[in-house]
């Protein structure tokens, strides 16, 4: 056989290791400019955003606005301390991402504007308050 | 592609049986599955046993106690869809021709877990974040809300129509029937689901037996015959999904009518995955029992209970009923089966001729569920 390249049973190639997406220390979900915080997506050659960022994909900041879809506090848990409030964020470029959400929690409706905001090593979104909301 | 078809059934109530293995559950409804299909256990050909929790080797644990072995054994998990994924593979090895007689199990335990929402897989990112089932379906609830400007009292109202229909099924594990102010006042879970409105904690286990044309003429049993069986995985989105329209159960479900040649109108009963209240309202409109949009006024008229267009869980759904996982589906066809040849009892649709099952499962980032099985079932009139 005539191979154009090493034979795969020859090279333990880079592109054949695993992928370690558990690994946050390596690749932080989010960074903070000027007090202002920003996820940190992957973004496709064809232009398609996601989050967190993995291995094969150009990193791109999103942030740090977007618009609460739906949202709800859990009272009963079985990984985390209750309660708490997670919602899905939508973010300009087509970025869904589910985050905790913090601050004034009677302010929250579906549809609202979020802020991205952080604290050490967590990252969450807090209500925007304006006045056309 | 021949025919397949279902002679018998069987499961045990829902409840929590603590002191009951998986094999303890099981064998119960597998060997009355068998037995009342006339067969010895040496005619089964191959065995499906969808389960999400049993741990390794569930369907031999449990079959080698009805002296079963030799054949093949599938332990399937496809989270909530595990058992119906189970019965998908059956009805595809009897209408390929390599069986002519596959038994399928259905079985979780749930208790195991001492209560508390399901434990998901803390690889996904989502669950990492604080995911859990119910808040999954309370923020579909809250955006359904917001949509159409309803209220919680009209989530309520599934769970009283749920707990009416259980109330019947002695087979249920909540047969308690509730009013709306008594759901609306249970102990919050995920805002604005509250507990009635979320599937009760229990075990479970559901068998049946799937057989070819030979083997179900020389059976001579009551018997359905599956006309429609379809399983899809869920379609990764990085970006907007409308909770509302669930595609990948509208998809299922597109395609099971299409197989079945047969629409929503020709529907008598179904069997739906009401894991939560919001859910039913949703799947009303995916599976086009509804228009779109007309989901509140479909409950609230009747139209999805007896007397109404469509008899909608029957035997109180995954709310009344209960809903041990990977039970579910199979549970859930057992339960047409028996509506379909007439053994339902105080809960029987009348004149029902054609049913449907439909099971979505998991929850994981980027999907909009991991799996969704429908099963469209009809009743045969020359034996």
């Amino acid at each position: 056989m005539n191979f154009s390249r090493c034979p795969s049973g020859e090279d333990a190639a880079s592109e054949g290791l695993p992928i370690s997406d558990l690994d946050t220390a390596r690749m932080p979900d989010f960074t903070v400019h000027d007090g202002a915080t920003f996820l940190i997506c992957a973004q496709t050659a064809e232009g398609h955003r996601s989050f967190p960022l993995t291995d094969g994909g150009q990193r791109v900041e999103v942030g740090p606005e977007g618009v609460l879809y739906s949202f709800s506090t859990v009272y009963v848990s079985s990984s985390q301390a209750v309660p708490y409030t997670i919602g899905y964020v939508d973010f300009p470029g087509d970025v869904r991402v589910l985050a905790k959400v913090r601050g004034a929690l009677h302010a929250l409706r579906c549809d609202c504007v979020v802020r991205l905001a952080s604290e050490g090593s967590e990252w969450f979104v807090e209500p925007v308050a304006r006045a056309s909301q | 592609m021949s025919r397949a078809f279902i002679v018998s059934g069987a499961m045990i109530p829902m409840g929590k049986h603590r002191t009951s293995s998986y094999s303890g559950l099981a064998v119960p409804p597998v060997s009355k599955a068998i037995r009342d299909a006339g067969l010895k256990p040496s005619e089964i050909g191959a065995v499906y046993c969808g389960h999400a929790f049993g741990g390794m080797l569930t369907g031999q644990r449990i079959v080698k106690e009805v002296g079963i072995g030799g054949v093949p054994v599938f332990n399937v998990d496809n989270a909530c869809s595990g058992g119906a994924s189970a019965v998908h593979l059956a009805w595809k090895s009897v209408c390929s021709g390599e069986h002519a007689a596959a038994l399928v199990i259905g079985v979780d335990k749930l208790t195991q877990f001492g209560g508390g929402t399901l434990p998901l897989v803390e690889e996904d990112i989502e669950v990492r974040n604080g995911m859990v089932m119910p808040a999954l379906y309370a923020m579909r609830a809250r955006r359904y809300l917001f949509e159409r400007g309803e209220s919680v009292e009209l989530l309520a109202q599934v769970s009283t129509k749920a707990r009416r229909h259980g109330a019947m099924n002695p087979f249920a594990q909540l047969r308690k029937p509730v009013s709306v102010e008594e759901v609306v006042a249970s102990r919050m879970i995920a805002d604005p689901l509250t507990l009635m409105q979320c599937c009760p904690t229990g075990d479970g286990a559901a068998a049946v037996v799937v057989v070819n044309d030979d083997m179900r003429k020389r059976l001579a049993l009551p018997t359905v015959e599956i006309r429609g069986s379809v399983l899809h995985s869920g379609t990764p989105t990085s970006g907007f999904r409308d909770m509302l329209r669930p595609e990948i159960t509208r998809d299922s479900a597109g395609d099971a009518f299409e197989q079945a040649g047969m629409g929503p109108e020709d529907i008598d009963v179904v069997e739906l995955h009401d894991a939560f209240s919001i859910a039913e309202l949703v799947y009303y409109e995916a599976l086009g029992l509804c228009a779109e949009g007309e989901s509140a006024t479909f409950l609230t008229s009747g139209q999805s209970t007896f007397g109404g267009k469509v008899v909608v869980n029957p035997s109180g759904g995954l709310l009344s009923k209960g809903h041990p996982v990977g039970c579910s589906g199979v549970a859930q066809v057992v339960e047409l089966y028996w509506q379909l040849t007439g053994q339902a009892g105080k809960r029987q649709v009348p004149n029902a001729r054609t049913g449907m099952t439909h099971v979505t499962g998991g929850g994981i980032a980027q999907l909009d569920h991991g799996a969704c099985a429908i099963h469209i079932l009809n009743a045969l009139d020359n034996i």
